[in-house]
């Protein structure tokens, strides 16, 4: 069972995150030169963004400019006073559902569907499901496969900080002093890198959602105790999206991955390096960095992303 | 297989078995018919490949739909690939033109299924059983079933009239009608199809095989579909190997050399899992739609294994 997530007090958190500050500085800004583990109490917190208010959220990590990485993973709520317009990207995303329900269009999604949002294709618009209050998701962003630069929160929040001193954001879209409206992304990509905003050919029609739920355990090879269900495998450099559970007293092996991986902590508990880690703690390994074997105590299940690794490297099928 | 003898005695081998090693089919051959029991505006041709002692069974075709041809909404206990040659197909709200990839996972609804959009589409279509393993009936099965129901009741628009008047989708009403009993469909995987626009996909070189590229479309489950697009160059060939997994290859444009024999679009190739297979060249250069599935045995297809 997830716990109810502790986003409620950003004085309580910030306290923790001070004692925490070396890990959430290395994981927000490097340098990510070996595994590290970050709990949810370690996370960042920041509040709504240029989409306007209804969303708490905390991030984990990753940036590294100096080695290549730069993955947004983070958690957040989402209420009804968030509605964002119909919109699109110029990178890639996966979503996975921990509590509520979120509504794109026609679709709802909820609890244990995972959603893959590829680069350059328009989603939404979106809110949170009538019936709740609020949604509860992991979220990551990363350059898709057009490669195109993944700004930095810090840049992301200072171009935001400077726009609105000249015009105003509102809904999802910034409204110049002109009254001319533009999508509030698009708008601080702008202003981070001089350059007109591109978005890239959709590779895919439409996100794609998957059901968790309805997929089977499939054994790991070799591994007892471990299973996994394969979601899916998308383009050359990924995300390759799975599901890992690990039995009590069972782990995953030590390794060494050509690929970038993000393993989530969705429910029980794992034990990395001696140290015990609860849901929802989120593990990043570098690629070709060994890693060590991931443990529970009481069982656990991991949702795992990999993808390239900066050298272009791609995941294998395969490899937890 | 030069003569038409052969070439008869394997398209009966690619139909019934033995398929104990590859099999090609050339698209240019007999068997074109009308095919299936929507009845109207399809033609085609079914290349195989199905072999129930070696626990293979999987529909691989080339068709021709016309715009009168129309598909109420409905979905299938089994998985489908359909890949858009020429024309154009809408289903539901949505276009898909050509060079459009569509993987249609078992138990998800689509449709309904409109080719007024276009005069005349020309597209593959592969289907195969799914993760929840139902099987795919052999074509034959689903013609016998189909005659029996007409004397029962009719087809009409991809719908299948009871002489109740009741409607169920014709599609259904066969399946119903081969197993026996009700369809229980397997809860779907993903929420809708998943349409790949393989235009917009860049050719990635095939590592140890010069002038050849690849691009990843999608892999699916752990039994696949794995799908790829292959180029081969002039003068430039594949490797030879064997594979975990089954593999169908179509040939969709230009012109395959395989075990000395030359295949033009459309043609299809189809490796069992475990069998050694000859390497594929071209010397004008061609392009294959590779479709990887798990073995009988459920052994996954490897990510990029040409």
């Amino acid at each position: 069972m997830i716990r109810e997530l502790a986003l409620e007090g950003e004085e309580l958190t910030m306290n923790t995150q001070e004692q925490n500050q070396n890990a959430s500085d290395l994981a927000m800004n490097g340098p990510i030169t070996c595994p590290m583990v970050i709990r949810e109490d370690d996370g960042v917190v920041r509040g709504a963004m240029h989409r306007g208010d209804g969303r708490r959220s905390k991030h984990f990590g990753f940036f590294d400019r100096e080695h290549g990485i730069a993955w947004r993973v983070g958690m957040s709520v989402y209420t009804h006073e968030r509605m964002n317009p119909r919109h699109k990207h110029c990178f890639d995303q996966i979503r996975y559902y921990v509590r509520g329900g979120e509504k794109y269009g026609r679709d709802i999604f909820g609890p244990g569907d995972c959603v893959y949002f590829p680069e350059g294709v328009p989603y939404g618009p979106q809110t949170t499901a009538d019936g709740y209050d609020e949604n509860v998701r992991i979220g990551m962003q990363f350059s898709g496969p057009a490669a195109i630069y993944y700004p930095h929160l810090k840049e992301i929040k200072k171009a935001q900080d400077e726009l609105s001193q000249i015009g105003r954001f509102e809904k999802g879209l910034y409204v110049a002093p002109d009254g001319h409206k533009k999508d509030s992304f698009e708008t601080i990509y702008e202003r981070i890198t001089g350059q007109e905003f591109k978005y890239p050919s959709p590779r895919y029609e439409n996100y794609v959602a998957m059901h968790t739920a309805n997929y089977t355990w499939e054994p790991l090879d070799g591994v007892r105790g471990v299973t996994v269900k394969h979601l899916g495998y998308f383009n050359e450099i990924g995300p390759n999206v799975k599901l890992v559970k690990i039995d009590a007293g069972a782990a995953t092996p030590e390794g060494t991955a050509q690929c970038q991986q993000v393993r989530i902590v969705l429910e029980g508990d794992v034990t990395y390096q001696g140290e015990t880690y609860n849901s929802i703690s989120c593990m990043y390994f570098p690629a070709r960095t060994p890693y060590l074997a991931t443990s529970s105590r009481g069982g656990a299940t991991l949702l795992v992303v990999q993808r390239a690794g900066p050298d272009g490297s791609r995941p294998p099928f395969c490899l937890i | 297989m030069n003569d038409v003898q052969s070439k008869e005695s394997w398209e009966k081998i690619a139909m019934n078995g033995p398929l104990t090693h590859p099999v090609v089919i050339r698209g240019d051959q007999s068997g074109w018919d009308d095919v299936g029991h929507r009845v109207t505006g399809r033609k085609g041709k079914n290349f195989g490949f199905f072999d129930a002692v070696h626990g293979i069974g999987l529909r691989a075709a080339v068709n021709v739909t016309t715009s009168e041809r129309s598909t109420p909404r409905h979905r299938h206990i089994f998985d489908q690939v359909r890949f858009i040659l020429k024309g154009k197909v809408k289903y539901g709200r949505e276009i898909y033109n050509e060079g459009d990839c569509i993987y249609l996972p078992e138990g998800v609804p689509y449709g309904p299924e409109d080719a007024s959009v276009c005069e005349e589409k020309l597209g593959l279509t592969m289907q195969f059983p799914g993760p929840a393993r139902f099987p795919k009936p052999h074509p034959e099965e689903l013609k016998r079933a189909q005659k029996e129901l007409a004397q029962i009741g009719r087809f009409d628009g991809g719908v299948f009239v009871w002489p109740d008047g009741r409607k169920q989708d014709g599609s259904e009403a066969v399946t119903e009608y081969l197993m026996g009993d009700n369809i229980k469909y397997p809860p779907p995987r993903y929420s809708d199809i998943v349409g790949m626009r393989s235009k917009n996909h860049p050719w990635q070189p095939l590592k140890g095989a010069s002038g050849v590229s690849v691009k990843h479309l999608g892999y699916f489950n752990d039994v696949g579909p794995n799908i790829k697009l292959v180029k081969i160059e002039p003068g430039a060939s594949t490797q030879p190997g064997s594979a975990p997994c089954q593999q169908v290859r179509y040939i969709i444009e230009g012109e395959a050399i395989y075990e000395d024999e030359r295949y033009q679009a459309v043609s299809c190739m189809y490796y069992p899992a475990h069998a050694p297979y000859s390497a594929t060249s071209s010397d004008n250069g061609t392009t294959l739609l590779v479709m990887q599935l798990a073995s009988p045995e459920l052994d996954p297809p490897p990510y990029c294994l040409i």
